[in-house]
């Protein structure tokens, strides 16, 4: 693998954890919803896009039903929910993710299983046969800055004002005829459905994927992208999926280098990535950029 | 206006409100005294939608709204302000206040991206509104702060004005006095006589006898969940049964209570 085609490579995974990491903090970072099952949706789109297009409909359809379908999951998972407080429901969301990992690794009649699907057509692949990563590179990134754009108009809104009431002091909101429950169920879905958009991406970037892609340790690594990056900042989410998952990828080509076991590697991998989790916590628990205070533009000056 | 009917809620063995009485007439201040624990904030959680009573009514203009949540009761148009400050740390004053008013176009999450203009039309007004109210509570220039910085006193303010946004027919105030300072008392209390001569109705739970004489038309004062007496200022500082449940004990009645 020539380098070049390795930066892309780090920087495709970057951009679709990006977005992973962008949904995960509109729910985490605005809202107060401590989600911990965000991998969930990232595998109902994953595997939505994949059945869809290997059965034969087109890349954009099976797009478009990987969030349609990601975003249900996260309605049905927030109706019992909503009324929890967040430490339930953190736990509801790691019980959601996993019922949902199990259910793939046992079922045999929809997805072959702990097998996994392989396979997985990528979209225009006969029109970019020789630089194939470098366009789907663009494809990404560009549903990243679309990401971006539509969480940062919804939190900079009306809308937005009421979610970070809800994170602040979710009695006060309601005291101010703010129907919370609705909120944090919308706020669920939204942040679910940009995860099934990830989840299409990965799947059709990776061709091939499995239950064991969709390990609560994702999740984790989600969290670790937000907490690093900084919590309640759009910019931020991005700052830490690119740190985070540069970080990741590239110490797996490290043992070529160093005379390191792989088994070994991945454990030490894992290490570096906590350790640098509560390096943060400790001493930067705001992240590279904390959130940035609200201004509004005054028509006249008082 | 609002009119509360024989309101039982126990708290296990400890009965709060033991059928209490209580109407509250347009366009006046109500206050509610009474020593620690006697249920004027338990009164108010039950006002507000936050605990469910045993049994009673409550009526606001003749409708029952003792079933309603928080949201639905402060929509009604009878909003609460809390004893101990609750306050949204990272969000600046003027966020406060523009969260208030009810029935923001904004506040859809579809409507953000196909509404713009009306949505951009009803922040300014609102913004406009919300200075108009900080300047009278002298927080303008705090507008944005992070009200988690403001001190113990302004967050109080802030919890009126932000009451006020939503332009409520009714204001429930949990000791909107206490911690702020004498020279602001004196502005705060010109404020709520004016919000009642512009047709605002207040009740206010309050420890300052000064404040209550100096406001209130009627005073209820509470008891072991019960209403020991009803009537105005004066009369109430007269009573025998008053001056030994509170004002003779007005020492621990200046404590913090929950």
């Amino acid at each position: 693998m020539s380098i070049l085609n390795f930066l892309i490579h780090v920087m495709i995974m970057a951009g679709i954890y990006s977005i992973l990491a962008l949904s995960l903090n509109f729910q985490v970072g605005f809202i107060g919803l401590m989600n911990f099952g965000h991998v969930a949706f990232f595998a109902v789109g994953a595997y939505t896009s994949a059945l869809l297009t290997m059965a034969g409909y087109p890349f954009l359809l099976g797009l478009f039903s990987a969030m349609l379908l990601a975003g249900l999951f996260g309605f049905i998972i927030s109706l019992p929910t909503s009324g929890l407080k967040e430490d339930y429901w953190a736990i509801v969301t790691i019980a959601a993710g996993e019922i949902l990992r199990l259910f793939l690794l046992n079922e045999q009649w929809l997805a072959e299983g702990p097998f996994g699907l392989r396979g997985i057509p990528r979209p225009l692949a006969s029109l970019f046969s020789e630089n194939y990563s470098l366009f789907y590179l663009v494809l990404v990134l560009l549903f990243v800055a679309f990401t971006y754009f539509i969480l940062e108009v919804l939190i900079r809104s009306p809308f937005g004002r009421v979610l970070k009431m809800i994170r602040e002091e979710e009695a006060l909101a309601s005291s101010m005829g703010k129907e919370v429950y609705l909120f944090k169920i919308r706020g669920m879905v939204i942040g679910a459905i940009f995860a099934g958009l990830a989840g299409s991406l990965y799947a059709h970037y990776m061709t091939f994927i499995s239950p064991d892609h969709f390990m609560p340790i994702e999740t984790f690594l989600i969290w670790v992208m937000i907490v690093i990056g900084g919590r309640g900042n759009n910019i931020g989410a991005i700052i830490g999926a690119v740190t985070i998952e540069s970080l990741y990828v590239s110490t797996r080509f490290l043992k070529d280098y160093v005379g390191i076991p792989s088994d070994l590697l991945a454990s030490l991998r894992m290490f570096m990535i906590g350790f640098l989790l509560v390096i943060f916590v400790l001493y930067k628990p705001e992240g590279l950029v904390g959130e940035k205070r609200r201004s509004y533009k005054m028509r006249k000056r008082c | 206006m609002l009119r509360v009917e024989e309101v039982h809620k126990s708290f296990d063995a400890l009965m709060a409100l033991n059928g209490v009485n209580l109407r509250v007439e347009e366009n006046s201040i109500t206050g509610l005294i009474g020593p620690n624990g006697s249920g004027k904030t338990t009164l108010f959680n039950v006002l507000s939608g936050f605990y469910a009573m045993d049994s009673g009514k409550i009526f606001f203009r003749e409708e029952r709204i003792d079933a309603l949540p928080p949201h639905e009761i402060a929509k009604k148009g009878v909003l609460r302000t809390f004893q101990i400050t609750v306050v949204p740390k990272r969000m600046t004053v003027l966020e406060n206040m523009l969260l208030a008013p009810f029935g923001q176009v904004g506040e859809k999450a579809w409507r953000v991206f196909f509404s713009q203009r009306a949505i951009r039309r009803q922040e300014e007004k609102n913004i406009e509104k919300a200075l108009g109210i900080l300047q009278d509570l002298g927080l303008v220039d705090l507008k944005g702060e992070y009200s988690g910085n403001l001190s113990g006193g302004q967050q109080k303010l802030l919890s009126l004005g932000r009451a006020l946004m939503a332009d409520p027919e009714v204001i429930l105030l949990d000791e909107p006095t206490a911690g702020v300072n004498p020279t602001l008392i004196k502005k705060l209390l010109g404020f709520l006589r004016e919000l009642r001569e512009r047709g605002r109705t207040l009740v206010i739970v309050e420890h300052d006898m000064n404040v209550i004489s100096d406001l209130c038309d009627i005073v209820y004062v509470l008891n072991n969940g019960e209403v020991i007496a009803v009537g105005s200022p004066e009369e109430i500082q007269r009573d025998k049964m008053v001056i030994e449940a509170y004002l003779g004990g007005r020492k621990d009645a200046h404590s913090g209570n929950k």
